[in-house]
């Protein structure tokens, strides 16, 4: 019983802490936490849906805002935006808001208050808000789907293809491989897909674990991004962008060791949502010659 | 008796005259003389063509609102071109780049192609246009990258970059999280503070002497503080550490002379001035945000350009001494250049070169 007591004041604190809104009403989410952008993890996600008004995710203090006009000693690829200060020291962002549409002289704001208007301002491809959420607590940047409410999505993730390669030769995995035994890399090609367009329009998943004959042997996880000598990594794996990516929808898994015999892969990936996708693969390994 | 006193007079006159402009004179004071010397219209002007160009001339970027180019201080035009997204300008070299680019071509100031490659991130020049810097599009890294496109050194930060400044060898980076780091030529971070006392921290502004020998940052909120940094023996200590009473939730404006010895820096209403060998300070009260600050001379004259609104202000004004030139300009204010004495100003629709002459 007061295990269970203790569970719930946890839970609740952390609910108080973390009860965000989302920051627009109307929530199409075009660009997920951890996506490939070109040379760096996206650090935070896109929200689609036209133009519309932007409202904190929870009340917070204002703390740095940057409007076109405004002096900048740096070219700002964020465009306007506006930097809140929530409880336990976590900072929420959003970027690329229209131009004149930041209510400048505000020092704190409400959930209520509109923050501004979404913008194609900066390094931006079309009217959408960027959101980041950074705890300066853990000196990590935080995935904002795992803190805002649940997203509708009923469409597990895609593992398109998949690649073994060993210096720089690559091969497609069909299923039913035969190779010499040595230590390969696992690549991978995933995505999950925006529900709400007819087109394919990808998106990055949430989690991906490779299993080697049944034993975990890597695991990517969209969760946070921290600093680690020098570099921006995944929390978990301390795996930067460029151990992360081969390129923009192809994952690098990671290196498995295959055996003389039958390798059993299998590759499990997981979505925001908590929708599942998986394949087999298996390779058989000859004896060299 | 009356006539003998009267023969005395003029001659004493003259004797008091040059006494007293012999021993109890005082200087008048140098004065100092602004000029305006032309004015190009960069909508009308003709630009010098490229067959035209003297070898070994001198060249002078500017930039007015979209529109930015190469001058001289004759007030030849060789180039006008209109800015894609943002123009990354020195008077050798200049990047124009569109908002979403992966490419960058860096052309002569005739427009010329010297090289184009694939980077990603935004680029920008230090003021004497020897390093050539790529910032993140979100923020949240640099790097220093070569003429051809090679990465010499990057530093990525779990947070945003609020603020950056150059010097001669070292570049200084301001953060979202408080944090104030300065970074060798070689990409190491060899100093890193994150100043305490606020009850928010934040970096919102950030200044680098020309010889690399000073830093400063404005930092934190509730209350927001000055501090400057000198670097001795390759170790940097705080000598200056005060509260200011502006509570700036934006990027400030900041620079030291050139010499280093005042620290001029936008302030609540106006401009604020350190100087560094008196821990003096002054205020001066501005119009509007302060948008660019050329010092001109040494330790002499600071020029400033402010807006408010649709209102511009040109400032001239000496450290510690009064503006003695206010003028608003109908319109936008653009570059503010020093060529020795000389400052380019872009006003309106062109650009105006203003000598200062001190006499």
């Amino acid at each position: 019983m007061k295990r269970l007591l203790i569970l719930i004041v946890l839970l609740l604190s952390v609910l108080s802490v973390y009860g965000f809104d989302w920051p627009v009403n109307k929530v199409i989410v075009t660009s997920t936490f951890g996506e490939s952008r070109g040379d760096h993890f996206h650090t935070g996600i896109d929200l689609g849906g036209g133009t519309q008004p932007v409202f904190p995710i929870s009340s917070g203090q204002v703390v740095f805002q940057y409007n076109s006009g405004q002096y900048s000693s740096t070219p700002i690829g964020l465009g306007n935006f506006v930097v809140l200060q929530h409880k336990g020291n976590i900072r929420s962002i959003y970027c690329h808001l229209k131009d004149n549409s930041i209510k400048t002289g505000i020092k704190s704001i409400s959930k209520s208050d509109q923050l501004g208007i979404t913008g194609d301002t900066g390094h931006s491809y079309g009217k959408h808000l960027h959101l980041s959420i950074i705890d300066f607590e853990t000196h990590s940047i935080l995935n904002p789907l795992t803190l805002l409410p649940p997203v509708k999505d009923k469409q597990p993730p895609i593992i398109k293809n998949v690649w073994m390669k060993t210096g720089d030769e690559e091969k497609k995995i069909s299923g039913t491989d035969t190779v010499k035994p040595s230590r390969v890399e696992i690549l991978a090609e995933i995505y999950d897909l925006r529900e709400d367009v007819s087109f394919i329009w990808k998106l990055a998943p949430y989690m991906i674990v490779l299993y080697e004959n049944g034993v975990e042997s890597a695991r990517i996880t969209f969760d946070s991004i921290v600093k680690y000598s020098g570099k921006l990594v995944l929390a978990g794996s301390k795996r930067s962008f460029n151990d992360i990516y081969a390129s923009d929808w192809i994952y690098r898994l990671g290196s498995i060791e295959l055996l003389e015999g039958e390798n059993h892969l299998l590759i499990l990936v997981k979505d925001f949502a908590g929708n599942e996708s998986m394949r087999n693969f298996f390779i058989n390994a000859g004896k060299p010659k | 008796m009356k006539k003998k006193k009267q023969r005395y007079i003029v001659p004493l006159s003259i004797l008091v005259v040059i006494v007293f402009t012999g021993f109890f004179s005082l200087p008048t004071g140098r004065e100092i003389v602004v000029k305006p010397v032309w004015y190009r219209n960069l909508k009308t002007v003709k630009i010098v063509k490229s067959n035209k160009i003297q070898q070994g001339n001198k060249y002078i970027w500017y930039r007015n609102g979209r529109l930015f180019g190469y001058t001289d201080l004759e007030g030849n035009i060789y180039l006008r071109e209109t800015g894609s997204f943002f123009t990354s300008l020195t008077d050798k070299v200049f990047i124009d780049y569109s908002k979403v680019a992966e490419n960058f071509f860096l052309k002569n100031p005739k427009g010329e192609l010297i090289s184009g490659f694939h980077a990603f991130g935004y680029p920008f020049f230090d003021e004497t246009g020897q390093r050539l810097f790529v910032i993140k599009t979100d923020l949240s890294g640099i790097s220093e990258i070569t003429e051809t496109g090679d990465i010499t050194w990057e530093q990525d930060f779990n947070s945003v970059i609020t603020s950056v400044s150059v010097s001669s060898g070292e570049i200084s980076v301001g953060l979202l999280d408080g944090a104030f780091k300065i970074i060798d030529n070689k990409g190491r971070i060899v100093f890193d503070v994150k100043p305490s006392g606020s009850s928010i921290q934040v970096i919102t502004g950030s200044a680098a002497s020309k010889d690399g020998d000073m830093f400063a940052c404005i930092s934190g909120l509730n209350p927001q503080k000055i501090l400057i940094f000198k670097k001795k023996n390759s170790n940097y200590s705080v000598i200056y550490s005060k509260d200011i009473n502006s509570d700036f939730r934006r990027e400030v404006l900041m620079r030291f002379s050139p010499g280093g010895r005042f620290l001029i820096f936008e302030a609540k209403g106006g401009m604020g001035i350190i100087d560094i060998n008196t821990e003096t300070t002054q205020f001066i009260r501005f119009n509007g945000k302060i948008k660019e600050l050329s010092i001109l001379k040494e330790e002499g004259l600071i020029a400033a350009a402010s807006s408010s609104r649709n209102r511009s202000f040109f400032e001239l004004l000496k450290p510690m001494n009064s503006v003695f030139l206010y003028t608003e300009i109908k319109g936008r204010i653009g570059t503010l250049r020093r060529i020795g004495n000389h400052i380019i100003l872009g006003v309106r629709d062109g650009i105006m070169r203003i000598d200062i002459e001190d006499i």
